[in-house]
């Protein structure tokens, strides 16, 4: 195939394509034309992958149960034990001096039959001492060598984990002196009408221009709706994001960079349309006292 | 892991397992249902560990990339798209949104996720929506347009902007 010409409109499109969201005659001519060998649009193909890979991390965790730990390594298939390859250079290794030749009788005639036999036989025991002692030293060998691969790796899956737990702990670390830090204000909000047995608070750190918010016993949204954070600073409200509850009615928001020019005189939370608005006009059903 | 070591499996498991099914329970919202493609995506990493390349995504990045791809799969193989509308009856979401319980998961995830969080929030809303509906919804881009009673085109411009601004933004935390 020929490769087809390179087009802008292709490059406008590629993003669309690459989160799997194009549709239709678009998506057609473009698979069309990425088949077709256009370098310039596999290349930045490749590059939005990348992007996305790490965007993918930003998703929040959810445990899985433990037994779908279990399934899944019943169903990977079995592997013998690193000591096998092993136990097979073992033998490769003691077979020489177990059946060492080199001490055939010399030609000469000098020493008596019972002499050579006896010096033979010596020999041999020495031989076969030398092949088991080699047998040893090399089962030895292997041995401290697979339990040193086994230490090694262990010892890179625990500095894994290590990492991890610091970086974890870090994370714990931040959350907890932000909630305790001498700047940050708690700001309790009631439920109004729409939501009287509802409440929340939230955490803000004024100097650093973050907040917490946590909502507890909020009932869920109509179909289409999400609840909608404000922040009212002279009176003009300010979205600090949108969010949706679980079935216990609770969430949390964790706001990087108040919107609303300090100070803050009021939060409030509404119901609007899914993706938010750029000013309130659902009602209301937090308000901070 | 190349070799097919069960202990390493094990240990790319423990560490990833849980963000691979946030992402799945995010695009399927049917627990019992992203659980069944989790296993299926370390099955399938196992089997294809060879061809993970480190310069190409993270081991996470890669393993969410791979469960994206087979929820995609499953999503869009549901005959009834109006079941999904049910399913989804109040609870579309956004990264930002959390619940009590999952607090203390979101206590533990590393300081990395957050950063990568942080990148994503410097969008602006109106680019950034559109990304998250497409890529942890799974929306194509006819039904982003539809759920945001915007214009096709509208749609389109604002996910190409949002990826050139979110590239420089992700640009420290790429392998």
């Amino acid at each position: 195939m020929n490769v087809s010409p390179h087009d802008p409109r292709w490059q406008d499109l590629l993003p669309v394509f690459a989160l799997e969201a194009l549709e239709g005659e678009d998506r057609r001519q473009l698979e069309e034309h990425l088949a077709s060998g256009c370098a310039t649009c596999r290349a930045e193909l490749e590059e939005l992958k990348r992007d996305l890979a790490v965007l993918a991390e930003a998703v929040s965790s959810v445990e899985p149960s433990p037994e779908i730990r279990q399934r899944l390594m019943d169903q990977l298939p079995g592997q013998s034990p690193k000591i096998v390859p092993f136990g097979s250079r073992l033998n490769t290794a003691a077979a020489p001096s177990a059946t060492d030749d080199s001490i055939a009788a010399p030609s000469s005639g000098l020493l008596s039959v019972g002499l050579w036999r006896g010096l033979a036989m010596a020999a041999a025991l020495t031989g076969v001492l030398l092949g088991l002692a080699t047998f040893w030293q090399q089962r030895e060998l292997g041995a401290v060598r697979y339990e040193r691969d086994r230490l090694v790796g262990q010892l890179e899956r625990n500095h894994g984990q290590l990492e991890e737990l610091r970086s974890e702990a870090k994370a714990l670390a931040s959350e907890v002196s932000a909630l305790t830090s001498r700047q940050a204000r708690q700001v309790v909000l009631a439920g109004l009408e729409e939501a009287p047995g509802a409440k929340a608070l939230a955490y803000v750190d004024e100097v650093q221009s973050t907040a917490r918010f946590y909502a507890f016993d909020l009932p869920a949204t109509p179909s289409g709706h999400e609840y909608q954070l404000w922040v009212i600073s002279a009176g003009v409200p300010a979205s600090a994001g949108v969010f949706t509850v679980e079935e216990d009615g609770s969430a949390r928001v964790e706001i990087s960079a108040l919107p609303a020019e300090r100070p803050i005189d009021a939060w409030a939370v509404t119901i609007e349309p899914s993706g938010g608005v750029p000013q309130p006009t659902g009602p209301m059903v937090l308000l901070s006292s | 892991m190349k070799e097919g070591d069960r202990e390493a499996m094990a240990s790319l498991y423990d560490g990833h397992a849980s963000a691979v099914l946030g992402l799945l329970v995010r695009l399927l919202r049917d627990r019992a249902e992203a659980e069944e493609v989790l296993q299926d995506v370390f099955l399938q990493a196992w089997r294809q560990a060879d061809r993970y390349q480190a310069d190409r995504a993270t081991p996470r990045g890669w393993l969410l990339m791979m469960a994206r791809s087979r929820g995609l799969d499953r999503l869009r193989s549901r005959t009834a798209r109006v079941r999904r509308e049910e399913e989804s009856e109040g609870t579309p979401s956004s990264p930002t949104r959390a619940t009590a319980p999952e607090v203390v998961e979101r206590l533990a995830e590393s300081e990395r996720t957050h950063q990568i969080r942080r990148a994503l929030g410097t969008l602006p809303t109106e680019q950034r929506i559109p990304i998250q509906l497409a890529f942890f919804e799974g929306l194509t881009h006819t039904e982003v347009a539809d759920r945001l009673a915007a214009p096709l085109g509208t749609v389109k411009s604002r996910i190409l902007l949002g990826m050139r601004k979110l590239r420089t933004a992700l640009e420290p935390y790429r392998p």
